[in-house]
């Protein structure tokens, strides 16, 4: 036996098979991204922070509350303030305060207790 | 035995054979090597895809070479036969001559004569393949890199030690838009492949009756080379067709694969983007900012954990993808091992 037929149904083996390995490709890609469905899906279902927007920290600067304003109005970001990439004045004032604060969020990373927070060995 | 031959159809059809192997099949040779073994942005995560596309192009310029001679041999041999019945024909003119009929000299009339296969055959098959539009896939990633994640990566990277940004950035050096590009290259090859097959079995179809001797199961030269035309080379151009269809539904399929799993990553990062930049938020005007900290971590661990899952999975699947073009590679060779004839035709030397 030779010839179109028998090549044709070779092919159609491997096509068979590719096929197979396709799905289980596919398939593979669809789990991943159900669990990632999940795991927003709980995430949603947790309690928000609720944290107060409005509040000023008792240890912050003056300019604070018009930087809190202008980022409010799409005029800064809180990206720009904490990178000091800013013109801004107010911006440029609050950002010396946001690098004591994140200074003092790297310290208390560092540090047992926040160590033990985020679940890594003291 | 009865036999009828006209040596102009043979003639005719050997440059038919010609035309497909200097047209059709060179054009085809050409644009394998200018646009499928074009492997450019294949990195990061899709380094993997690179072999097996190396390989399969490298197996079709093979065949192609090995085509490309055999096409040569089978235009030489049909030349050479039509040159045989030629010359017999002269011998047997010569031969009635010295019984005493005064014909024309023999090379008169056989220069005089003008090729009664004139227009029958074609000037070899039409190919044209498009190259392949390349369209970048990498938007939607360079967009996660830069503008979701671009600007806060420092301030998350500062406090948390994860660098999202570059993390993210292992995607954007695979570029599955190539491997599609790779993919459509392979669909022209196909389309160019199964017209020069179809176009070998009507050149037959027209040498058939004017070159006929003894019966079926004769084993006559013209038996044979009819057999050789439609159950070599004819099913092995078929099949090589095939091969590349098959090789472009798989790239096809890694394209989409890839695509669904970064559509996904894009939704997932996003997600967790608004969620970091709210917590951060708090923890920019919360005088106990504590209580926000470990929200904060967790938040970016997770993100983190979702890239590095992200980029273990597309990893697997290139890795599959790999193992499903060696089969279909070492398949295709393997038939080439027991079949004689088919792909055999296509063999170099």
């Amino acid at each position: 036996m030779s010839g179109m037929s028998e090549i044709l149904g070779i092919m159609g083996e491997i096509e068979h098979r590719l096929r197979g390995r396709r799905d289980a490709m596919q398939q593979a890609a669809v789990e991943w991204r159900h669990q990632l469905h999940a795991r927003i899906e709980a995430y949603d279902r947790e309690p928000d922070d609720d944290g107060d927007d409005d509040a000023v920290p008792a240890d912050a600067p003056p300019e604070y509350r018009a930087v809190r304003d202008k980022i409010a109005r799409g005029e800064l970001t809180w990206a720009e303030v904490l990178s000091g990439q800013t013109d801004d004045p107010d911006g440029r004032k609050v950002h010396v305060w946001t690098d004591a604060r994140m200074q003092q969020m790297r310290d208390y990373l560092r540090s047992p207790e926040g160590r033990r927070m985020v679940g890594e060995p003291e | 035995m009865s036999m009828q031959v006209d040596p102009d159809y043979l003639r005719g059809y050997a440059e038919q054979i010609e035309a497909d192997r200097d047209g059709a099949l060179a054009t085809l040779q050409q644009f394998c090597r200018e646009h499928c073994d074009n492997r450019d942005g294949l990195d990061g995560t899709l380094w993997p895809a690179r072999a097996p596309l190396e390989v399969m192009v490298e197996f079709t310029l093979n065949m192609a070479a090995g085509a490309h001679a055999g096409m040569s041999s089978l235009a030489y041999n049909l030349r050479y036969s039509a040159g045989l019945y030629d010359r017999a024909e002269q011998a047997n003119t010569a031969t009635m001559e010295t019984v005493g009929q005064r014909w024309a000299t023999v090379d008169e009339s056989w220069e005089a004569h003008p090729s009664s296969a004139g227009g029958a055959f074609t000037g070899g098959a039409q190919v044209s393949p498009a190259p392949p539009a390349f369209e970048s896939a990498l938007g939607d990633v360079e967009a996660l890199a830069h503008g979701t994640i671009g600007d806060i990566n420092g301030v998350i990277k500062a406090l948390t030690g994860f660098d999202l940004f570059s993390k993210i950035m292992e995607f954007a050096v695979g570029d599955w838009g190539r491997v599609r590009y790779i993919g459509e290259g392979f669909g022209e090859l196909e389309h160019g492949f199964r017209a020069i097959s179809r176009d070998l079995a009507q050149g037959m179809d027209v040498l058939a009756p004017h070159w006929t001797s003894g019966g079926h199961h004769s084993g006559s030269p013209a038996e044979l080379f009819e057999e050789t035309i439609r159950q070599r080379w004819v099913p092995g151009f078929d099949a090589l067709a095939q091969g590349c269809n098959a090789f472009q539904q798989e790239c096809e399929a890694l394209a989409q694969s890839y695509g669904y799993i970064i559509g996904s990553l894009v939704f997932v990062t996003n997600f967790y983007e608004k969620k970091i930049r709210r917590v951060l938020a708090l923890l920019l005007s919360a005088t106990d900012w504590r209580k926000y900290l470990g929200t904060f971590f967790r938040l970016v661990k997770e993100l983190w954990d979702v890239l590095v899952g992200t980029a273990k999975l597309i990893w697997e699947q290139t890795v599959m993808w790999k193992e499903q073009i060696e089969f279909m590679c070492t398949s295709l060779a393997h038939m080439y091992k027991i079949f004689r004839g088919d792909f055999e035709v296509f063999q170099q030397g």
